[in-house]
């Protein structure tokens, strides 16, 4: 179905819409929260939402393209709820513990065997693997919460370092060490679980 | 003597990272990198340091590979989750929904 020939009994039937979309809505908000539950929460006030404002539907865009715009603020809002007025207490700075060396000539450099492995000349043929995602998925999961927020928004949404800064509670100094938190454990992550795997 | 060049080439750059900031200090300079743009100091060091040391070579490598892995992830639609949206969340939707348009 096109946006142009059926909207008007589209939109007069809301349960459509859940066998239409849920799937590709939960499978965005899960990509996002890495929690069943609240990825189901979000999508559930989504179609509510939409309902309400399904008057102004415009479509401009498509029906998918709507919703997903209302999942997305959703989405934020869920984010914001949970750590407005919930400060990052001053944690530890240090996201690679046990990697580096902690005494001797070459203390803080790498110990060999915790040393980032070869992973092969092009990588960016992981991505051609839905197992690969699925590995990934399971690598955010692990982050702290607010780290795996953190990094959604600011690399998935693309939402600006000041604006993440506002909606997770946290000072700037603060991002850059969850920022690198989370490249370091995914990192680390992905070493383990996907390119360990493969051989 | 080429075994001498090489043996030369590595003591050489153990001297080198000797006087360098250790790797755990560059590779948060590297992950701030992706960020912002270093300033002229910062990037020499850096750029001194990986020609010493091909783990964090391979770190800024890799953790770039990352960031694009996950903006990846934001566009991958249909990576199916193994116990994703079923009929029974569907229809608590469905249910909620008829009753919001009823009211």
């Amino acid at each position: 179905m096109t946006a142009s020939e059926n909207d008007s009994d589209f939109l007069s039937d809301p349960s459509k819409w859940v066998d239409h979309y849920g799937s590709y809505l939960y499978n965005y908000a899960y990509s996002r929260l890495h929690n069943r539950s609240a990825a189901e929460d979000v999508v559930q006030e989504t179609f509510l939402a939409a309902l309400k404002g399904r008057k102004n539907f415009a479509g401009e865009s498509s029906e998918r393209t709507w919703l997903t715009g209302i999942l997305r603020h959703k989405i934020i809002d869920h984010l914001r709820r949970i750590y407005r007025d919930n400060p990052e207490p001053e944690g530890e700075t240090s996201p690679g513990a046990g990697a580096f060396r902690e005494s001797g000539r070459w203390k803080g450099h790498w110990n060999p065997d915790r040393s980032p492995a070869d992973w092969g000349d092009s990588p960016e043929r992981f991505l051609e693997s839905e197992e690969f995602y699925r590995v990934l998925d399971e690598c955010i999961a692990l982050l702290s919460a607010r780290t795996a927020a953190a990094f959604v928004l600011y690399q998935m949404e693309e939402i600006s370092s000041d604006e993440v800064c506002k909606l997770l509670s946290v000072t700037p100094t603060n991002l850059w060490v969850m920022l690198h938190r989370a490249r370091t454990q995914l990192r680390q992550c992905l070493e383990r679980n996907w390119i360990g795997r493969k051989d | 003597m080429a075994i001498d060049l090489h043996k030369f080439q590595w003591k050489l750059r153990g001297w080198v990272a000797s006087f360098l900031p250790p790797c755990e200090e560059i590779t948060k300079g590297l992950s701030r990198a992706l960020d912002q743009r270093p300033s002229l100091k910062q990037r020499f060091i850096m750029r001194l340091h990986l020609y010493t040391c091909p783990w964090c070579t391979r770190y800024r490598k890799q953790i770039k590979f990352v960031d694009e892995a996950v903006k990846q992830r934001g566009h991958a639609d249909s990576i199916g989750l193994p116990d994703s949206f079923n009929q029974a969340t569907a229809e608590r939707i469905k249910a909620r929904l008829r009753q919001s348009s009823d009211q």
